[in-house]
């Protein structure tokens, strides 16, 4: 029986315990309500629906006070931001770069080609904090391969391993034994600062979670500090990073859930505090930012940064499937069963939760282009594509079509707009794509990749 | 499950829809359970579930869809159970699971524990592929046409729950090595 046999055997075995019956009272009770004079719903669920009602009433209520504000300052952060974007055009095709692997104009759902994993240059450093200053890589493209973070140029040429770690599938430990494994890059808005994750397999507290890495934008390590979540949330000024202290709670304890905000040097700026009964109730989720900057948003709680207490808010914005918004923050993308959907923006809970980890939806720099994935199901199976939408005409355009059971994952557009960045996981890998807005020169860039961002800007 | 019934079910059949409930309640209450992981929950859910059937079930056009369709309304049901649920009391998990004997897998306590834990962090949907392709034992391509979405999805999402849950295991059995939690 190989490893993952037993693994799925041991898992099976813990989730077939249970009951299998509803309990007798349970029959009784639907079929008392069910054959009421009157079928409706039982008062205990038309209660919990006009809470659900109130929620979101007073999120709206948060939203519209909050959206006038927050649209004029990102109007003038987008004015400004522009002025310093990387525009730069990618690397030729025939770059030297090792880490590029061959594409394909056409895409061949199996590709040939096996690119060995990005390796270190000679003068690389392996060790965060040992200032590897990569050599000839602009270090736009911050991405990581089996535990380690690289730097390269934005078509993935001249990579300069940062981060030396070991991929979590290997790590076979011994007590004590210190192991680290890098993964989840994420520049901050304005590219000076990269964030990454330290999931640190060997370490022996199972409720351990990871330490966030903060370096400067040619990888010197700056700070490290323990924190919970999937993401890495950069303030919208790009001054501080929260994370969660105490992501699923103790076993032994029932807590509230905290949240520290910490700043580039690392300080520990402050704790904010979600009561228990506020408190999301399962995971994959983040931290995240409103808009402007002042509250932190949970799953259904938001916490203001000036000691306000933390209230309820909607929640269907922080899981996955919910939304991109527009850089200018007045209008969000969202894909239901394989359809976009653009419509005015309603809330403040906008936000950029590292790399489109849970989107797979971009905004061109300019906001008059959205690159999406439709998965759908068809006769033969299913069918993964990446489109561009030109916003203003509502009409689509093909970049990549995947036939067969693929998943395409939409990371970016380039700062200059004139390609998208995606992640193909055929299966058995996953490569980092590019191929331009206008659906020309698909480019496999890097393999056995697990995540990537784009620079905003150049760090300077 | 007759299709017959289904349809006077949606001619407003109370005793049509009473046997579909008793037909279908119980096994949508054990995929419940193990998403939720807490039995008035799961009751709540399947409770649910069969009410909205019951108001939306004129306009299920295809019969043949109907378990598919009632299992989508029990992942939603879940989905609510789990935006209101206060927090989860640990404590009392533990008991419970210590009610049903260990299998031959042998997973210690504190294993198990663990497992619970991992599973709770996992978003609704992870749990939903984990239990209906584990427990269920569904392939990606039935979980994905039960749930309306890309098989890449599902193998995708099935991906990333085994991982975490695999990293839970490991985690505890470092701990034991280390002379931690037995």
């Amino acid at each position: 029986m190989t490893a993952n046999e037993n693994f799925d055997r041991l898992i099976s075995s813990w989730i077939a315990d249970g009951p299998e019956r509803l309990s007798d009272a349970a029959v009784d009770r639907f079929l008392t309500d069910f054959n009421a004079p009157t079928t409706r719903m039982p008062a205990w669920l038309l209660r919990r629906n006009l809470r659900r009602i109130h929620v979101n009433r007073f999120a709206q209520a948060v939203v519209g006070a909050a959206a006038v504000v927050v649209t004029a300052v990102l109007a003038l952060n987008l004015i400004a931001g522009q002025q310093g974007r990387l525009g730069g055009p990618l690397a030729s095709p025939t770059s030297s770069a090792p880490v590029v692997v061959g594409a394909s104009p056409t895409p061949d759902p199996t590709p040939q080609a096996t690119a060995a994993p990005p390796g270190p240059t000679p003068d690389g450093s392996t060790v965060p904090g040992h200032s590897p200053s990569p050599s000839g890589a602009s270090g736009a493209l911050a991405y990581d391969v089996d535990g380690d973070i690289f730097l390269a140029d934005a078509d993935g040429s001249n990579a300069v391993r940062i981060a030396d770690g070991e991929p979590r599938s290997s790590s076979e430990c011994t007590p004590g034994e210190v192991s680290n494994h890098y993964a989840g890059t994420s520049w901050s808005p304005d590219g000076r600062h990269l964030a990454y994750w330290n999931w640190q397999p060997c370490t022996a507290a199972p409720d351990y979670w990871g330490d966030v890495v903060i370096a400067d934008a040619n990888g010197n390590v700056i700070a490290s500090f323990y924190g919970e979540g999937w993401a890495i949330p950069w303030s919208p000024d790009s001054t501080r990073i929260a994370v969660l202290d105490n992501w699923g709670g103790s076993v032994i304890h029932r807590q509230d859930l905290t949240i520290g905000v910490y700043t580039t040097d690392g300080t520990r700026q402050t704790t904010l505090t979600v009561p228990s009964e506020l408190a999301p109730s399962s995971g994959d989720y983040s931290a995240a930012w409103s808009l402007d900057g002042s509250s932190i948003l949970v799953p259904g709680a938001l916490v203001p940064l000036d000691g306000g207490l933390a209230t309820p808010s909607d929640e269907s914005g922080f899981y996955s499937g919910c939304c991109v918004y527009s850089p200018d923050g007045t209008r969000r993308g969202v894909v239901d069963k394989g359809t976009l959907v653009v419509e005015e923006s309603d809330g403040p809970n906008s936000q950029k939760v590292g790399p489109t980890e849970f989107w797979s939806l971009a905004w061109s720099p300019d906001g008059a282009l959205i690159a999406f994935e439709s998965s759908i199901n068809t006769d033969t199976g299913s069918a993964a594509e990446l489109l561009v939408r030109d916003v203003a005409t509502g009409a689509d355009t093909s970049l990549f079509d995947v036939p067969g059971s693929d998943d395409l994952q939409v990371l970016e557009f380039t700062p200059d707009g004139e390609r998208v960045l995606f992640i193909w996981w055929d299966g058995e890998q996953k490569s980092l794509w590019s191929v331009g807005a206008d659906g020309s020169d698909p480019r496999r860039l890097v393999d056995g990749i697990e995540g990537a961002d784009l620079r905003p800007q150049p760090g300077s | 499950m007759d299709d017959k019934v289904i349809q006077r079910a949606r001619n407003r059949d109370k005793e049509a829809f009473t046997e579909i409930f008793l037909h279908y309640g119980h096994r949508l209450y054990a995929v419940a359970f193990r998403i939720l992981r807490d039995s008035a929950r799961a009751e709540d859910a399947v409770q649910q579930t069969f009410f909205t059937a019951w108001r939306e079930l004129p306009r299920l056009r295809d019969d043949s869809r109907f378990e598919a369709w009632l299992y989508r309304l029990l992942v939603n049901g879940c989905r609510a159970e789990l935006r209101h649920v206060v927090r989860w009391q640990p404590g009392l998990r533990l008991v419970t699971n210590l009610e049903t004997p260990i299998d031959d897998a042998q997973l210690s306590v504190a294993a198990r524990d663990e497992l619970e834990r991992a599973f709770r962090r996992l978003s609704v949907d992870h749990r939903v592929v984990l239990v209906l392709h584990l427990y269920r034992e569904m392939t990606a391509d039935q979980i994905a046409q039960m749930l309306d979405v890309a098989p890449g999805t599902v193998r995708s999402r099935l991906h990333h729950a085994k991982q975490h849950m695999r990293a839970a295991l490991e985690a505890e059995s470092r701990q034991v090595a280390a002379g931690g939690l037995a």
